[in-house]
Order: structure tokens, then sequence, then C-alpha cells
């Protein structure tokens, strides 16, 4: 599926993805970050996209699931809640990671932040898109992604320094 | 003074642009810059958990982009050895990948996607049930019942 | 360094992951049906090895989804109908006289559990399904899962 096909196929059923995820997800900011997530998973995989018969179809699909995915790790992410609970009362469970290696303590780092966090600092620092692409293909502002951006770096600078001199 | 000789741009310049980098403002090409910058030895201390995570995602650029893939020679090696490795056990379970219409994928989320796709036109449990429903007819198929049953306990 | 890593790594995958799969999936007739049909044209194939997949902790995951080819489903049938001798548990439902889904548990080959999904839909297009998984959680919690993805 070529970039304009994309643009043409799925980007229009953005406000009925959008409507999906808001049914299971119930609030609008979990909503609005499942739909991005879900068209940069369409987005990087819309080479064999052109196979479906019908994207639009596809597309629900999958928001369907990606929401009822992200349902059942809410529970997951509450215990990683206890992690950094443990962490703050000085039972460190990364102590072992610190003597491993800043690779390993990164990985970790960008591996919890939120899934749509994950994907677009991925994007911007890995696969050298810019801002303006992002905002493109997940058909909003540049400054929205900027805000998602700009969180995850600041927050991987902090779990580092709280990491490597904590 | 040497310090202006010895690195790629100014504190200053450097301290401004991390700073934009933060907040999401900078271009790919100023990251580009960046990098450049923060990839020199014997920068100062403050410097160390730019330099930390520029050196993790630097490495992960060449891979995607392949830009210049066989700059060191012990990476050189290692894909040998990969690529080598790879394609002795091409044949076996060892790889994920997919095939569409007879052309390889081997893009992890692609896979996924189309993994996920498969196991979505699976019936659910409930269709199956009421499938069955509508035609009892047999013991068989009232067993074949119970046994899915027995599965939810 | 960095090579000697990779290689043992491999190594590694090869020796734990590599060998027990094929082990456990060669004596299946089922196999036949991803050699004949997965490089075809209408055909996609995925083979996914010790992934998580949706929340499914899997050893391997395979499977196919043929379009408009009944002939294909036929063939299946045949191949599925072998398989089913040694099965520990069926399922499956029948409609004009034909089995459109099987679920078939196979007996644990090592610590392997072992599953085949077969589903045959004519709306709204014909798709064929067949799925293989090898899990080492009990094959009856991965249908569980499976199964009531929709609810």
């Amino acid at each position: 599926m070529s970039q304009e096909r994309y643009k043409a196929e799925i980007l229009p059923i953005r406000d009925k993805l959008f409507h999906i995820a808001h049914k299971i997800l119930q609030g609008d900011e979990d909503a609005e970050d499942a739909v991005q997530e879900v068209l940069l998973k369409l987005w990087h995989t819309r080479d064999s996209l052109g196979t479906y018969d019908n994207v639009a179809a596809f597309a629900t699909t999958v928001t369907k699931n990606h929401c009822l995915d992200k349902l059942k790790l809410k529970k997951r992410t509450e215990s990683l809640d206890d992690i950094h609970h443990q962490r703050e009362s000085g039972d460190n469970p990364y102590l072992q990671l610190e003597r491993i290696n800043t690779e390993e303590i990164l990985k970790k780092i960008i591996e919890l932040l939120p899934p749509l966090q994950q994907t677009i600092i991925r994007m911007k620092d890995v696969e050298e898109y810019e801002v303006e692409e992002i905002a493109e293909i997940t058909g909003t502002k540049p400054d929205a992604i900027r805000v998602n951006l700009s969180r995850a770096r600041k927050k991987v600078r902090e779990e580092y320094i709280k990491w490597t001199r904590g | 003074m040497r310090i202006k000789f010895k690195y790629s741009m100014t504190f200053e310049k450097a301290d401004q642009l991390i700073e934009r980098y933060y907040e999401g403002l900078t271009s790919v090409e100023e990251e580009r810059q960046l990098q450049e910058f923060l990839s020199q030895a014997d920068l100062p201390l403050k410097y160390e958990p730019e330099q930390a995570i520029f050196g993790y995602f630097r490495p992960q650029k060449q891979n995607v982009t392949r830009k210049s893939f066989l700059r060191w020679s012990g990476v050189a090696a290692a894909l040998l050895v990969g690529v080598f490795a790879i394609q002795l056990f091409n044949d076996s379970n060892l790889s994920n990948y997919a095939y569409v219409d007879g052309k390889k994928i081997t893009d992890m989320d692609e896979i996924k996607l189309h993994a996920m796709a498969s196991i979505e036109n699976l019936p659910t449990g409930q269709t199956i049930v009421e499938e069955n429903l509508r035609q009892v007819s047999s013991k068989e198929l009232i067993e074949q019942q119970l046994n899915l049953f027995s599965a939810f306990e | 360094m960095r090579s000697i890593k990779i290689y043992l790594f491999l190594l590694l995958l090869t020796g734990f992951t590599c060998i027990p799969s094929i082990q456990a999936q060669s004596d299946l007739e089922i196999k036949k049906v991803f050699d004949r049909y997965g490089n075809q044209k209408g055909v996609v194939m995925v083979e996914l090895t010790g992934e998580m997949l949706e929340g499914y902790d899997f050893s391997l995951f395979k499977s196919l989804m043929i379009k408009e080819n009944p002939e294909a489903a036929d063939y299946i049938r045949k191949s599925l109908a072998k398989d089913e001798t040694g099965a520990k548990k069926v399922k499956q439902v029948v409609a004009n006289g034909k089995a459109t889904s099987i679920y078939l548990q196979l007996p644990p080959k090592g610590k392997y559990h072992r599953l085949i999904l077969f589903n045959e839909a004519n709306k709204p297009e014909h798709v064929i399904t067949l799925i293989y998984i090898e899990s080492k959680d009990d094959s009856e919690d991965v249908l569980k899962l499976i199964l009531k993805k929709n609810k």
C-alpha cells in the first residue's frame, strides 16, 4: 500500500476507529492514544495491507483487539507501579541492572514508557521521521506528537539518572 | 582557546539544542549534529545522560537506515557470522517470518499483524456452541459441547 | 566480542528452540499443508518462534490463510483426519456434512503442548485458516484464550 492509499483509505476512518476505541476504553485520552498507536502500527505494515480486500474492516479489527489488549494491560501496569514503590523504599530491583550496562538500562526504561510514547520516540530517534511526518500519519497536530515525544525523552533522562546514580 | 577547535560545536549551542531536544523541537538534522557532538570523547560530565541516550539510539539507527553498516570491523564480523548462521538455519524453525502471496516478510510488526489476523478468523467459543446447538443431532456432538463447557470451568 | 555473542546466541536458539520444534511438528500431516500452500498466491503464511503475540505466549506459532481455494479445504480436512487419530481431544463444528471448524489438542511432545485449529469461512469470502501452536502452557488454556477473545 502506497503512502497515498494509506492517506486515502485509512485516515478517513480515523473517527470511526476513535469511536470503537472510546467504546472499549471509555476515556478520551486513552482512546486517542490507542488510535494513534493503531495508525502507526498500520503505517509500519502498510506494504502488506494492500493484500487485504477490505482495509477498513481490518483496521477496525486491529483497533478493537488493540484496545481489548490495552484493557488487559491496565492490570499489569498496576504491578509495574509496585516495582516503582519497591525501588523507592530502598529495595532496588534494578540494582543488578546497573551493573550490566547502560544499554540494558535504557532498553528497559524505554520498554516501560507508554506504548504510544515508545513508538514515537523510536520513529523520531531511530527511524528519523520528522515530527510533522508522524503527525500526518496519525492524523494529529505536530504539537500533540511533540508533547508525547518531549514527555518520553524527559522521562528517559530522568529515569536514567535515577537508575545510574540513585 | 583550544576548546573551540576541539569540539564540533560550542557548548552554548549544544546546550541550546539539548534543551530543544527535550521539548521535542529539534529536527532530524539538528539531532544529527547533536549526535556528532555527543559522540566525542572527553566531554564534561554533565553531558553523560545525553551521551548514553544518543549512544543507545545510534547503532539502532544504522540498523534501520543501513547507511554505513560496515563501519567497524567488529560489526562487520558480527554481521557475517549472523548472515551465515541465518542462511544455515533458514530452513529450520528458527526464524520469524510471513509469506504473503509467496513474498517473504521479515518485519516483526507486520508478521504479528498477520498472525493476529489469522487468529481473528477463528470463530469464538460462543459461536461454536451456538452452531452446535443448532444441530444437536448426535450424541457425539453433545459430548463435544460438554467438552467445550468443561474447558471454561 | 559482539560476534561471539551473536554466535553463541544463535547456537543457544538452535539448541533450545529450533530442534524440539522441528521434531514436534515433523510427525504431523499438516506440516505438508504448510509446505504445499505456504508460498502460493492468495496465501498468507506466518511463523513465529518464542514470541508473545497479543498476550499469548507461544513457543511456536504457525498460521496459514488461504483465500478462494475450496480444494485446499478438502485437502486440509484429509490431513487433519490423519492427525486426529493421535489427538487427545477433538472439537468440531459440522455444516452440510463437512467440518467447518476443527480444533485438535495433540498429545504433548516433550514439554510442548500442541494445538491445531482449522476454520473454513464462506462469508464474506471463502477463507481457510489453519493454525498450529506449540506452547508450554496447557493447550486447554491457550484454546480458552483464543476462543474468548471476542467476548
